[in-house]
């Protein structure tokens, strides 16, 4: 028993004498990139036009009884510059359900075109505090992967308000060299509305900013 | 002779095992601060006069006379680590442009960073045509930072393993300028630029403040042209050790443990694993053992540092949720859609979220999140309104 208890000691003595060597943090060799992770995130993306019903079918996914779609338009580009392709309707606030809508903890987000840092969409909009009732909006749908907006898991979206009525189209950026001044940040398509009163708006990174198509299309 | 074999076996196992057996359960790492006092504490790496010292030059204001500039964006660490006390965070931001070809990320001429500030309205810094990629950052927290750097890069290389397919973050290695560049495994920055408090300190005396080092030992130009701020390079010899000094010896941000303690904010933090948050925003990292010689030689972890628990919120990887930005700094080109997982202790000072600051609400900043976020939102989506509130009032006692 004495000879186990000092051979236990000496074991430890020893091990902590010679055995343990400085611990160093082992160096990892350098780590290309994974295939995965060098590809673009999205690739042959399905960029076609929604079939009857489609469009009511992702309203529903993203935003439930809330908005009801207005028309039969209905604009598809990826938006918001990720690669998959978006959906963008024009929608109502459903009879009784704005307080839904403006609710803070909502699954969507509510901008405004009436706070675009456009002064001549700003000017043109008014500014209330939330969305009432039947009141006309612009949905956004961003999708998710090749899919985009077909896809089920595609329920990021976004209600834009004092959003011109009527039907929007996606265009590509290139339309817009006013859209490369230091202050537009545009990342992916721009959503044209309709009339002759010309009016786009396009994705920052964070929101959705309306602003007027006769600026946007003059270079700076 | 069977009994004195045994014997030797048993000391064999003894000295193999034992020491580890007799390894100490990782320590809580210690608040930054009391909440009642907001009296700034050392983690025990330093004694309490040193890190008030070295806090000191940590909030010194530099001027021309200390080689500010000839571009800058502040002119004190603490004018962008500051909330709620002097190392935290602030709503102060830098801006980042440059151009994508459709293939790459080219900088702005000059570099990415644009700074805000010049010493000489000459030689003030603009975003040029054709730089489409724009960005801008908000400053990070750097309370409980030297816990940060203690853990072992293969403790990172092994969170990444352990997500789950889509969401498995990106693991980069990046130079650490003390040790000749030799390179470690990431966790400093946005992008994950940096891997040791030195090199990150001598980076942000010289991007932030325009003051040159020893480790970085050059001014920054104009928008590519060189400009004189009049003072010789390097600058200062000795500030960098002094910040990096202090960051190491801060404790961690620590919690509002009365909000924590109410029945809502557990069952919020219940929500926030069960809705797949924490897969990336972990919750739990313990520091590699003291003794430990990390950042490729230069450091070896000290006691005050080593074997600790920390919840940091954060993995330290890259991800794409969607949000950009665009840029690319250490990482590569695959990283250009990347940010570093915001660590989200302390986040309950921060009412400017995400990269850019630019999202003030709790509920936008998460439905922000997409791309390999995009399962773990929409789990978040089906929550009740009640549930939300609940995962919201958790976030806010961190």
């Amino acid at each position: 028993m004495a000879l186990a208890v000092m051979a236990l000691a000496a074991g430890l003595v020893l091990s902590r004498a010679f055995v343990r060597a400085p611990r160093v943090e082992r160096p990892r060799p350098p780590s290309p990139a994974a295939p995965e992770q060098l590809r673009p995130a999205v690739v042959d993306a399905d960029f076609s036009p929604p079939r009857a019903g489609e469009a009511v079918t992702v309203l529903y996914r993203a935003f439930g009884s809330a908005v009801e779609m207005e028309g039969e338009g209905a604009a598809v580009g990826d938006f918001n510059g990720d690669g998959s392709p978006d959906l963008a309707v024009g929608v109502r606030a459903s009879e009784a359900h704005a307080a839904e809508i403006n609710d803070p903890l909502a699954n969507w987000t509510v901008q405004d075109c009436a706070s675009s840092p456009d002064s001549h969409v700003a000017k043109t909009r008014p500014s209330s505090p939330a969305v009432r009732n039947r009141e006309p909006l612009l949905a956004v749908v961003h999708g998710f992967g090749r899919r985009g907006w077909r896809d089920p898991e595609a329920r990021q979206a976004y209600l834009m308000k004092g959003a011109l009525e009527g039907p929007w189209r996606g265009r590509s950026r290139d339309h817009y060299p006013g859209l490369d001044a230091p202050e537009a940040r545009a990342l992916g398509d721009v959503l044209a509305g309709p009339g002759s009163r010309g009016e786009i708006a396009y994705w920052t990174g964070e929101r959705y900013v309306c602003r007027s198509a006769t600026a946007a299309r003059s270079a700076r | 002779m069977r009994g004195l074999s045994y014997i030797a076996v048993g000391t064999l196992l003894a000295g193999s095992l034992l020491p580890e057996a007799l390894t100490q359960a990782p320590a809580e790492a210690p608040a930054a601060f009391s909440p009642g006092s907001m009296t700034l504490l050392t983690n025990g790496l330093v004694d309490q006069a040193t890190f008030d010292a070295d806090r000191a030059v940590f909030e010194e204001q530099e001027g021309r006379d200390d080689g500010l500039g000839p571009v800058y964006n502040a002119q004190s660490c603490a004018e962008c680590h500051q909330n709620p006390v002097t190392g935290g965070i602030s709503q102060v931001t830098e801006l980042r442009a440059g151009h994508f070809d459709g293939i790459n990320f080219v900088d702005h001429v000059g570099g990415s960073l644009i700074n805000d500030r010049a010493i000489d309205p000459a030689f003030q810094e603009r975003v040029l045509g054709g730089n489409e990629v724009r960005t801008f950052r908000t400053s990070l927290n750097t309370l409980g930072d030297g816990f940060v750097e203690a853990i072992d890069s293969n403790m990172l290389v092994a969170i990444s393993n352990g997500q789950p397919a889509g969401m498995r973050g990106q693991f980069i290695q990046v130079p650490v300028n003390e040790a000749n560049n030799a390179v470690r495994g990431a966790r400093f920055g946005w992008k994950n630029q940096h891997a040791s408090l030195k090199s990150f300190s001598a980076d942000a005396y010289l991007n932030e403040m325009g003051i040159t080092s020893p480790l970085q030992p050059r001014d920054n130009t104009s928008n590519g042209t060189v400009v004189d701020d009049g003072v010789p390079d390097p600058e200062n010899l000795e500030d960098v050790d002094l910040f990096a000094e202090f960051m190491r010896a801060t404790g961690v941000p620590p919690r509002d443990l009365v909000l924590a303690a109410t029945a809502d904010a557990q069952a919020g933090s219940a929500l926030f694993n069960q809705v797949g948050c924490a897969i990336c925003h972990l919750r739990n990292i313990t520091t590699a053992p003291a003794g430990t010689v990390i950042n490729q030689g230069a450091l070896t972890v000290s006691a005050a540092l080593g074997n600790k628990l920390i919840h940091p919120f954060g993995d330290f990887l890259l991800h794409d949720v969607g949000t950009g930005d665009g840029i690319v700094q250490n990482g590569g080109q695959s990283t250009r859609n990347k940010v570093r997982t915001a660590p989200l202790w302390g986040v309950r000072s921060r009412n400017r979220l995400m990269h850019d600051g630019a999202t003030v609400n709790r509920n936008e900043a998460i439905l922000r999140h997409a791309g390999e976020a995009t399962s773990v939102i929409n789990n978040y989506r089906n929550l009740g309104t009640g549930q939300k509130n609940q995962l919201i009032l958790f976030l806010n006692s961190l």
